[in-house]
């Protein structure tokens, strides 16, 4: 899976293209979780390329939304297509995210 | 907060009041009566005397008593009179203050909780001592209020961490040692530390800034309630946060606790700081070409050109307006698509009437420079869901400024090819090419290469950041490659999604 890492101001916003699925979701949790460290929780997730996701993409997105719950931080996600809202609603995991419609809303929100 | 009526141990309150007893006998408790019976006696002893004088006059002097034995029982009576006025004065007053407690007492009764609301005149005695016993009640609460948070890290009472850990805001706590007592989620976050390591270790290991270290000795040695607010940390620097915090002690000097509040304000800092320099940049920007404009005009109006000179002034102010113009639509579109205001109008998007009209417009331009400007489509173009007009604006940016940066002599080819359900659209020059440092800033706003060949050409330093943030309007993107000297290739692609589709979804 290619992740594309882009600073805007102080956040990262991190773009994973492609389907979030089985080895491809440990690679975005690892990838998220160095860049929580390192930005002190100041990350979005512009999910705008995911196709789709399984239940390891869920429980990736989970996993780094509960890092950043222990900073006191909700995970943002912006641009989710129709199929990735849906699993997340049809899964009850849509409400432990943030969602924003664009990649600007969602760095705005860290004002 | 706790502000229900708390029973006030009897040896604090002893405490609080003994200093002011041994200094003040006034302030004692038979004060009252003692000043009663001294005014009904001086009273009663005054008007006896007055009275015996004034009546008595007579039958002295019929007593052939000398003058000095009367005026003597006419001083006692004048003393006794002022007694009485004294005391009466002192009475007033008492009983002022004395009115003024009940009401107070009775305020409380009510509901009253604010000290303000419930201190009196702070006259010497009972004002004073009132008001004092007030401060010693809000210290106790406040006290309290620390305790309640200290007694949280022992695994008491959950809620109030619980609700601490939620917030964004690091939150510390620590004792007159200086040893953390509690420490949020946040906090640990902040400080690069583990939360669970923070809680019993010096706040000096994990804070290590002259500026807060000395803001917290103060507040240890001072108690100073009030705030001291520092930022540190450098927003310039990519790796480098900028933490503000916010020190303050809480608590009794017995038991004093130091509150540490500590705030990311690095995006907020890099915000300030873009739109600053934005206004100098525009401003700089919207200043050339006035100035060319006012240049050109003084002559005009002081009629030393020709005719000839006349045209061409009017020609260079005719192209610094259209210069601002497009200056000001470009800042106007990217604050639109900055604000979330502007949007783009979907509709079906025939790109290849779209590229017969990019080579009509700049075919001319290329000819003119000894360009080779050429289109290379493929048999069947894609019919695309976009906004026309914004799609228009990109292909114009890219190949406008490939014409514009290649010498002359230079090849300029437009490639578009279908890449899986992407349509990308290649613009490849032999131009002056961009230097590997400057390739990442060329998409910023206001940035113009420095190089003396890319000053030499007008430019407002706009259009690719536009261009850009249209591209991802339509959930695509633009990038570049560069070398310099050898000549670019920025990529523009778009997903094809067709309006069928588009509907479905």
């Amino acid at each position: 899976m290619q992740i594309e890492t882009e600073l805007h101001g102080a956040v990262t916003v991190l773009k994973p293209r492609g389907p979030l699925v089985t080895n491809d979701a440990g690679i975005l949790r690892e990838m998220g979780s160095d860049t929580i460290a390192d930005s002190m929780g100041r990350m979005v997730i512009d999910a705008s390329a995911i196709v789709y996701l399984d239940s390891n993409g869920i429980e990736a997105l989970l996993d780094l939304a509960d890092e950043l719950a222990d900073a006191g931080r909700v995970l943002k996600l912006c641009g989710s297509n129709e199929t990735v809202r849906e699993v997340l609603e049809i899964t009850e995991t849509s409400a432990m995210f943030e969602h924003f419609e664009d990649v600007p809303s969602a760095v705005r929100s860290f004002l | 907060m706790n502000t229900e009526t708390e029973p006030i141990p009897a040896e604090s309150v002893a405490t609080s009041q003994s200093c002011s007893r041994g200094i003040h006998w006034w302030r004692s408790p038979i004060a009252i009566p003692l000043a009663a019976s001294v005014v009904a006696i001086g009273g009663l002893t005054g008007l006896g005397y007055l009275s015996l004088s004034l009546g008595a006059e007579g039958w002295i002097a019929s007593q052939g008593l000398p003058i000095s034995d009367r005026s003597g029982l006419m001083a006692v009576a004048g003393l006794g009179v002022a007694l009485v006025l004294v005391a009466s004065i002192a009475a007033a007053n008492r009983l002022r203050v004395l009115l003024q407690i009940r009401a107070s007492l009775l305020s409380f009764a009510s509901g009253e909780r604010c000290e303000g609301s419930l201190s009196v005149v702070d006259l010497p005695g009972a004002g004073s001592a009132w008001n004092a016993l007030l401060d010693w009640r809000q210290a106790e609460i406040e006290n309290a209020e620390a305790a309640v948070l200290l007694s949280n890290t022992d695994g008491g009472d959950q809620n109030n961490t619980y609700a601490a850990d939620m917030l964004w805001h690091g939150i510390i706590l620590i004792d007159e040692q200086q040893i953390i007592r509690y420490a949020n989620g946040a906090s640990a976050v902040f400080l690069r530390q583990r939360k669970d390591a923070m809680l019993g270790i010096d706040i000096r290991r994990v804070v290590t800034d002259d500026g807060v270290i000395d803001a917290i000795q103060i507040a240890v040695e001072t108690g100073s309630r009030q705030k001291r607010v520092m930022d540190v940390g450098d927003a310039s620097s990519p790796d480098t946060s900028v933490l503000r915090y916010s020190v303050r002690a809480n608590g009794s000097t017995s038991d004093r606790s130091i509150l540490i509040v500590i705030e990311d304000v690095t995006q907020q800092r890099i915000s300030d700081a873009v739109q600053h320099s934005f206004v100098s940049q525009a401003a700089h920007e919207l200043r050339t070409p006035l100035t060319n404009m006012n240049l050109y005009l003084e002559q005009l109006i002081e009629d030393e050109l020709s005719l000839e000179e006349r045209g061409s002034a009017l020609n260079v102010i005719n192209g610094e307006i259209s210069r601002l113009d497009k200056i000001v639509c470009d800042m106007l579109s990217i604050a639109e698509i900055e604000s979330g205001s502007m949007h783009a109008n979907l509709g079906e998007v025939r790109m290849q009437p779209l590229f017969e009209q990019l080579e009509a417009d700049h075919g001319e331009a290329a000819r003119q420079k000894k360009l080779v400007l050429t289109l290379e489509l493929p048999p069947k173009m894609p019919v695309i869901l976009g906004d026309r007009d914004k799609i228009n604006i990109v292909l114009h940016n890219l190949v406008g400024n490939a014409i514009k940066y290649t010498p002359e002599g230079g090849v300029i080819r437009v490639v578009v090819h279908e890449e899986g359900d992407r349509i990308v659209t290649e613009v490849i020059d032999t131009g002056i090419g961009i230097s590997e440092d400057d390739t990442s800033r060329v998409f910023d706003r206001f940035v113009r290469v420095d190089d003396p060949r890319v000053a030499k050409e007008t430019g407002t330093g706009l259009g690719l950041a536009l261009a850009r943030e249209i591209a991802r309007m339509h959930n695509g993107d633009i990038t570049v490659f560069s070398e310099l000297d050898s000549g670019s290739t920025f990529s523009f692609w778009m997903p094809i999604v067709s309006s069928s589709t588009a509907q479905a979804a």
